[in-house]
């Protein structure tokens, strides 16, 4: 949790304030863009643009908004744009193939899901659904900070979050399926 | 209550977003009805598994990494600061609207990033304006030094080859300077003909070899012979008559007499004889040039070292072929680069310096480094030739009289004084030493 003071004194030209703030936040940038992303120099890219953008926009900063959702804004903004233009969509008939294998027996013995395998099936939400799970789990955020973050109705931010979480659980049910098969 | 009414709570149960009377409802749901059951235990693993997704960190500080571009930032915003009056341009913007879309204050930051970019601009401007000064100064005088032949240039070759030439006159004419302190080998023609190729011979001068190279031997042995003496006598000599050699080598050379007044070195060898045929030559070369070329031609036949500076020391055998043997003692002096239009001849004995200059024939004195002046003479045109008798006593003067004829004057030196000779016999001419004009564009 960023300090009120530190960004005060960033919006207020001290120079070497913005640079600790930005140094305090930076991993929570990255760690949006890389599950967002889903791919470590894509996140590294989108995740140095937008402390940039951070820097040179610490004045627009008003303090009825959380500075950590105003930060969530503006890194989510910059990778789903990132997001917009790279990515071809993967259907989830091609990844099934992918996890066939070792893999599902380990599933099955540990009766859980690889990260691996979460992460793969979040690449397959659609990008804001994405964002509110990433909001919601790696950023800790509530309904309210997410619908903040993504400038989304309460009750969107609610229905994206259901829904996504169903659709992983059918992607991965899918895939444990895929494994017991294999 | 039905189940997907159900599901909705089992959502908000993962998020804490569940009152009693509802957690009580869903309980008693999920104990009678298998299908949700399992779906609560699905999404309660799904959740705990999001829950625990690795904390992922970058694996270097990311704001070091932006640093730079932080720094460049900064002195933009500082420079727009000092400069806020300057207009923003479109590129700027363009430059800039990458960081600043979606922000309020976008036109603001834009033009904070456009003024430094303005005044950049106009300090570009200001270098082009300076660079082409510059670049019109330098037009000016390579069309001047061009254009500018002296009488004696007249059947200079073609302007590409003057070009070349005059490029490695500079280089040479900076190299040049201060040769006479530079002059260190002793060693008489003959002995070092053979050295060709010892390293000994390479040394103070060898840059100037260099620079010289290619433009012909007679620069370089101008240069290298600068405030040297060669003893009379030496063997060299008998080889070429002067006669015949000045004869082919007026051919080759024709294209070559600005390189010679370019040099920067004031030759003088005294050939004796040889002066005839610089009448002929009037014109084209300075007498000089020819006993040079003689032996630069020499060389040449001799040695293929010339096009290896670092072998071609022997250039000191260039020494004037003379047939008569007891006049010869060559002195090339070399001096850093003149006025354009002057034509200077420096004495065998190196201690008096003629030079011309704008209508005005001046005596010096050298001593070292220094020259006095003892004495100017009127004189209108510049002369072709200046050129010392093998003791210094005598300065025949060449100068152009109109339709290719020339007219000859002759000083003698009495006490440090010149005083015109009536008749400029050919005995006199015969200790002419030759190649002693220089003249420098």
């Amino acid at each position: 949790m960023v300090q009120p003071e530190l960004i005060r004194a960033a919006q207020s030209g001290d120079r070497d304030a913005l640079i600790t703030l930005l140094r305090e936040i930076e991993q929570y940038v990255y760690r949006t863009a890389y599950y967002i992303l889903n791919n470590e120099q894509d996140a590294l890219d989108a995740s140095q643009e937008a402390l940039i953008r951070i820097y040179t926009k610490i004045q627009s900063y008003e303090e009825k908004a959380q500075f950590k959702t105003w930060v969530q804004r503006i890194v989510t903004n910059i990778c789903i744009d990132k997001f917009r233009r790279m990515k071809p969509t993967v259907s989830i008939e091609e990844h099934n193939l992918t996890f066939l294998g070792n893999e599902s027996v380990e599933r099955e013995v540990l009766s859980s899901h690889a990260a691996h395998d979460i992460r793969e099936a979040i690449k397959q939400l659609p990008e804001h659904h994405r964002a509110v799970v990433v909001l919601r789990y790696l950023q800790d955020f509530s309904y309210n900070e997410i619908a903040e973050s993504l400038n989304l109705p309460l009750n969107t931010v609610k229905s994206y979050l259901f829904r996504a979480r169903q659709q992983l659980q059918t992607m991965l049910q899918d895939y444990e399926k895929g494994g017991v098969r294999g | 209550m039905n189940c997907s009414e159900v599901m909705e709570l089992m959502q908000q149960r993962l998020d804490g977003d569940i009152n009693d009377s509802e957690q009580r409802l869903l309980t008693e749901h999920i104990n009678h009805c298998p299908a949700c059951s399992e779906m609560a235990e699905r999404l309660e693993r799904l959740h705990m598994e999001l829950v625990q997704l690795p904390k992922v960190g970058p694996k270097f500080s990311l704001v070091d990494a932006i640093m730079p571009a932080l720094d460049l930032i900064e002195r933009d915003e500082q420079l727009a600061a000092v400069e806020s009056n300057v207009e923003p341009n479109p590129h700027a913007e363009k430059a800039v609207s990458l960081m600043t879309d979606e922000v309020p204050n976008k036109a603001r930051i834009a033009k904070e990033h456009a003024q430094p970019k303005a005044a950049q601009r106009w300090f570009e401007r200001i270098r082009w304006r300076a660079t082409s000064a510059v670049i019109a100064a330098g037009l000016v005088l390579g069309l001047f030094i061009v254009n500018f032949k002296p009488p004696a240039a007249e059947e200079a070759g073609d302007f590409g080859e003057l070009g070349k030439e005059q490029l490695l006159h500079s280089e040479a004419a900076d190299e040049s300077h201060g040769p006479q302190v530079t002059r260190s080998d002793s060693s008489s023609p003959v002995k070092e003909k053979p050295s060709n190729n010892d390293p000994q011979n390479n040394q103070p001068e060898s840059p100037s070899y260099k620079a010289l190279e290619g433009t012909g031997n007679t620069d370089r042995k101008a240069i290298e012979q600068g405030g040297q003496e060669h003893k009379a006598g030496s063997a060299d000599r008998g080889s070429n008559s002067p006669k015949s050699k000045a004869n082919a080598d007026s051919k080759d050379t024709s294209s070559r007499p600005k390189k010679e007044r370019e040099t920067v070195s004031a030759d003088r060898s005294s050939v004796k004889g040889e002066q005839p045929k610089t009448e002929l030559d009037k014109g084209k070369l300075p007498v000089k040039q020819e006993g040079k070329k003689e032996d630069a031609k020499k060389d040449l036949a001799q040695e293929d070292t010339i096009r290896n500076p670092e072998k071609e020391p022997t250039k000191d055998t260039i020494a004037v072929q003379n047939d008569d043997a007891s006049t010869e003692k060559k002195q090339v002096n070399s001096f850093g680069p003149s006025i354009t239009s002057t034509a200077e001849a420096t004495a065998p004995n190196g201690s008096l310096m003629a030079t011309w200059d704008n209508g005005q024939l001046m005596l010096y004195k050298l001593d070292g480094q220094e020259r006095t002046k003892l004495q100017t003479i009127a004189l209108a045109d510049k002369p072709t030739e200046l050129l010392w008798s093998a003791d210094s006593s005598k300065l025949t003067i060449v100068t152009p009289a109109g339709d290719g004829e020339s007219v000859k004057l002759q000083y003698e030196l009495k006490n440090e004084s010149l005083e015109p000779v009536a008749d400029a016999g050919n005995q006199a001419e015969r200790e002419v030493i030759e190649g002693s004009v220089q003249q420098q564009q």
